[in-house]
Formats: structure tokens, C-alpha cells, sequence
């Protein structure tokens, strides 16, 4: 007479295993890419307030001043090339998350006109700065800002 | 017959039910973030629809400022005798060419624009009439509505709207302050203070006979001891403005030489007009008092310029040609108009006194402007830069 076994086959301890990880691996990389996914989609939120706060104060601003100085720098504001973004703007006072560090921003404006209506196609792009956040994405946002009488 | 072990499976079981319970929670996490994800395209488009509306708003607007200083326009049409709830679809050609460029790749978008009229009133805040029927203010509301759609697929889905409604207050006022019978300003030379027993002007100085004027005229107003000009205060179009608000509004352009007459606007201070000037449109200029050193012309032949002086004197230094109607009366009642040179005035003048010792012993010759005497065709429509109200949201 055999004796009565009281442990698990090898075999089914070995598929159990396999199943275990396989399924741990997987679930491991879903989590991991859902994290990244859920800290990109946090980044570009962040970088389209980033990207918005220029379209806001330069429509503060308006054409008519913007229009003056289309080449040159307006407050800590830079134009067509790209620039770190601080926390805190010493020139406008405007506070930022701590996270706008990992960024860098570009803005340009192109006038435009048509029919006796002017107005400037405003274009500001930001992305994570090299050596930060690990990101291929941009994000751009755009507003034409019409001169009023 | 094989050994029976109550065991056998049961790791086997376990684990599967541990992989299930890993595989739904991952995927809801998974779900979860890839939602967040959509949400994101979502903001982003939200944040160009609001953008676009906020481009067809400003359009709109910079397009009914324009208009209305046209009398000839659509526009002008519209508001000079719109009741409430009238409603006028606006073009807007800038928008519709350009608004392409802030829609993201894969996107595009339709719009309209609409003015709607919230309310009309004919009557002052004190609850007299106005003139006619359409002299008084109002409040016009500019809707807009934009819709972005996706179509990479075939189909053209709405993916994002939004809608914005702007208030803004308007004023319509002839420029002649018409009374119940009309313009008070019918004839060439008005003098409130020095009048004879039957009515007439009563001026008395040794060069009274150089002053000529309309000889057609109507019959002076028995009232014109008590007759008051622009009083309706509600219909002033701007108050209390700086000499340097009047430039910075161009109302008084320096670098033209030009008077942008629209509407009643009121200064604070003395105006001076030195070096030739052009009138542009149909206005009133109130200050405290002018001096005109040179020529001040009309631009267009229905052009009209209305100096007022409530506190001091309008004194006119040149022999070119003035085209302005020149009021000088004030609640002291010494108000006056004088002629340092030869006047050559078309338009009118309306004043407390003449005194006519202190004019040049030069022929003045006051040409009566017959733009003055209706006024029905000097109505200006003004609207307010400020917005009084103001929704929007998805939905209208």
C-alpha cells in the first residue's frame, strides 16, 4: 500500500509558479505603463497651464502693446527662443507649481491681418527639459489675439 | 486506481484565483488611466474651443465698433431700430480664415455669431421720453457658439463645444440734442442772455454790422433763455475724460491732426486745437472751454463737429475755416464765443453773450450748417468696451 501523499506535485507547483509570474509580470508592466501614462498625463496638464498663463497675460496685454515689441523680450517672457520657466517670476509675481522646473517654453507671435481687422496668431510650446523628466511630448496651445478699438 | 489527494490542484486554484483578482485590478488601474488620459485630449481641446470663442468675441466686438461709426453700415441699421429680443447673425471673414490656425492637426471646427438685443429703453432714468423712438440705451448681448470636431474617421464627430454670451451696454443719440420739436439748433447765431423785447438777438457794439449770418432763418425759440443742450446726461457716451484719455482714445489724434467724432464725449480741462484739423464722423466735444487757433475742417460732407464749452469761453483765433457748431452756455450764463480774427464759421453758434467788443473789427461771417436742423440724420450709436455680463459653459 502507497503511502498517503500530503504535499503539492511537483508539476503543479511548477505551473502554479509559471502562472504566478506570468501573471505578476504582467500586471507588474500594466501598472508600470499606467503609471507612466497617468505622470505624462499629469505633465501635460502641467504644461498646458504653463503654455495657457502666456496666452492670458499677453491677452491682458493686448495687441496694440504686443504689436510694438513682437522682437523683443516682454517682462521675464522670452520670445522664439526656448527658456527655463521658474517657479516664481521675479518681474510679474506670478507663482507656479514646483514642477514647471522640469520644463522649458518658446513663444512666438505672427501678426495678421484681414480686411481692416489685425491681429496676432500667438504660439507657445512647452516641453520637459533635457535633462528632467524623461518625455518625447510637447505641448502646444495657440490664440490669435485680436486688437480692439 | 490513482492515490486520491485532497490537495492535488488546490496551489493550482489558489493561484488562479490570486492572478484573476491581480488581472481585474490591473486592468480597472489600467482603465483608470487610460481615461485620465482621454480626459487630457479633452482638457486640451475644451481649452481651444474657449480660446476660439474668446478670438470670435474680440472680432465681433472690434467689428460693431467699427460699423456703428457708419451710418451706412448693416449694423448701424440694425441697432438704430432694434426692439428687445432682435437678433442679427454677424460675418466675421477674419475668424473664418484664421481660426484653422489654433485648431490642432486632425480637427476642425464651426462657429457663428450672433447679436441679440436684451433690452431697449426709449426713456431716460428720470422717466422722460427721449427723442423719437430710437434715441436711448440698451444692452446688447454678442453670442457665440463654437463646435470642434474630429474627423480622421470617416464620420465628423463633435468632440467639443462651447459657448459664450457677452453683454455689453449701448447708447443711441442724435448729435443735435433734439427736444420735442426737433433740433434746437435751426438757426446761424443763438445768444440766450442778450435778447430784445420780441425775441431777437439784441447785440449791441460798434461792429455788429460785420456779423453776418443766415438771413432764411426761423424765428429764435421763445425758450431760448432757459434752453439747455446735451442735458441728457444718460446719453453721454464718456464723461470725465483726461486731455490725455481724449488722445489715447483717439478722439483727438495728434499724429493725423484728426477729430474722431463719435458720439457725446465729455473732458475735464481746456482744449486747444492748434495746426489744421479734419472732423471725422458725428460728435460732440464737451470741455470746459477751446481755443481754435487754424482751420478745422469736415473730412466728409455728412460729418458734423459739435464743440460745447460748459465753464469758459470758445475763442476762435484764425480767418480759415471753421466747420463746427460752437456752444458756449453755462448755468452763470457767460458763456461766449470770440472772434480774434476774421470768423469764417460753418456750422452755428449758440452762446450765452456776444461780446462783440472784443472781436476783431474784421467781417465774421457765420455760414449756417443745414446737418444741424435734422435730427434723425445724426444719430451715433455707441457701445461699451465693458462687459456687464457674462456666461459660458458647454451649452447655451
Amino acid at each position: 500500500m502507497r503511502q498517503k501523499s500530503t504535499g503539492f506535485l511537483l508539476t503543479e507547483a511548477l505551473l502554479a509558479i509559471l502562472i504566478l509570474g506570468l501573471v505578476s509580470s504582467s500586471v507588474f508592466y500594466m501598472i508600470s505603463a499606467s503609471n507612466r501614462s497617468t505622470m505624462d498625463a499629469y505633465h501635460q496638464l502641467l504644461g498646458e497651464q504653463l503654455a495657457q498663463e502666456v496666452i492670458e497675460v499677453f491677452r491682458s496685454i493686448g495687441y496694440n502693446r504686443l504689436s510694438e515689441c513682437h522682437d523683443q523680450n516682454i517682462g521675464d517672457y522670452k520670445l522664439n527662443d526656448w527658456h527655463p520657466i521658474t517657479p516664481l517670476s521675479k518681474e510679474t509675481g506670478i507663482e507656479r507649481p514646483a514642477g514647471c522646473a522640469m520644463f522649458e517654453r518658446q513663444i512666438s507671435m505672427q501678426l495678421l491681418e484681414k480686411d481692416g481687422i489685425n491681429a496676432i496668431l500667438l504660439r507657445v510650446t512647452v516641453r520637459p527639459q533635457k535633462d528632467g523628466f524623461k518625455s518625447d511630448n510637447e505641448v502646444s496651445c495657440s490664440a490669435l489675439l485680436i486688437e480692439q478699438p | 486506481m490513482m492515490p486520491t489527494n485532497s490537495r492535488t490542484g488546490s496551489a493550482l486554484l489558489v493561484v488562479m484565483v490570486i492572478a484573476t483578482c491581480l488581472g481585474v485590478l490591473a486592468l480597472s488601474y489600467y482603465r483608470v488611466a487610460r481615461e485620465s488620459r482621454h480626459s487630457e485630449k479633452w482638457h486640451e481641446l475644451r481649452n481651444t474651443a474657449i480660446e476660439a470663442a474668446r478670438t470670435i468675441h474680440e472680432e465681433a466686438y472690434a467689428t460693431l465698433f467699427k460699423d456703428l461709426k457708419n451710418q451706412r453700415s448693416q449694423i448701424f441699421w440694425f441697432l438704430l431700430g432694434a426692439v428687445s429680443g432682435a437678433k442679427n447673425e454677424l460675418k466675421l471673414p477674419f475668424a473664418r480664415q484664421n481660426l484653422g490656425r489654433i485648431i490642432p492637426d486632425g480637427f476642425d471646427c464651426d462657429f457663428s455669431c450672433e447679436l441679440k438685443v436684451i433690452s431697449f429703453k426709449a426713456t431716460a432714468p428720470d422717466g422722460q421720453p427721449y427723442y423719437g423712438k430710437h434715441e436711448g440705451h440698451g444692452i446688447l448681448a454678442i453670442l457665440t457658439r463654437v463646435e470642434i470636431f474630429n474627423h480622421r474617421d470617416k464620420a465628423r464627430v463633435p468632440v467639443s463645444r462651447h459657448y459664450l454670451e457677452m453683454h455689453h451696454d449701448y447708447l443711441v443719440a442724435s448729435m443735435v440734442s433734439p427736444g420735442k420739436t426737433g433740433s434746437p439748433f435751426k438757426n446761424a447765431l443763438m445768444v440766450r442772455k442778450q435778447r430784445d423785447f420780441d425775441g431777437q438777438n439784441a447785440i449791441s457794439a460798434n461792429n455788429v454790422q460785420m456779423l453776418t449770418y443766415q438771413t432764411d432763418a426761423p424765428p429764435l425759440p421763445a425758450e431760448l433763455e432757459n434752453m439747455q443742450a446735451f442735458d441728457r446726461f444718460s446719453l453721454w457716451a464718456r464723461r470725465d475724460l483726461s486731455l490725455e484719455d481724449l488722445r489715447r482714445l483717439r478722439i483727438i489724434d495728434t499724429t493725423t491732426r484728426t477729430l474722431n467724432l463719435n458720439g457725446i464725449n465729455h473732458c475735464r480741462g481746456a482744449i486747444s486745437l492748434d495746426g489744421q484739423w479734419q472732423v471725422r464722423g458725428q460728435g460732440v466735444l464737451i470741455a470746459d472751454s477751446f481755443t481754435i487757433n487754424d482751420s478745422v475742417k469736415k473730412a466728409e460732407s455728412n460729418d458734423l463737429a459739435i464743440l460745447y464749452a460748459r465753464r469758459g469761453n470758445i475763442r476762435v483765433n484764425t480767418s480759415n475755416e471753421v466747420h463746427a457748431a460752437l456752444i458756449a452756455i453755462n448755468k452763470n450764463g457767460t458763456g461766449t464765443v470770440e472772434a480774434a480774427r476774421a470768423l469764417n464759421l460753418n456750422g452755428m453758434i449758440l452762446a450765452d453773450r456776444l461780446n462783440l467788443q472784443n472781436w476783431s473789427p474784421d467781417e465774421h461771417v457765420i455760414v449756417y450748417d443745414r446737418a444741424l436742423s435734422d435730427p434723425d440724420k445724426a444719430f451715433q450709436i455707441s457701445i461699451s468696451r465693458w462687459v456687464n455680463f457674462r456666461r459660458s459653459g458647454e451649452q447655451s
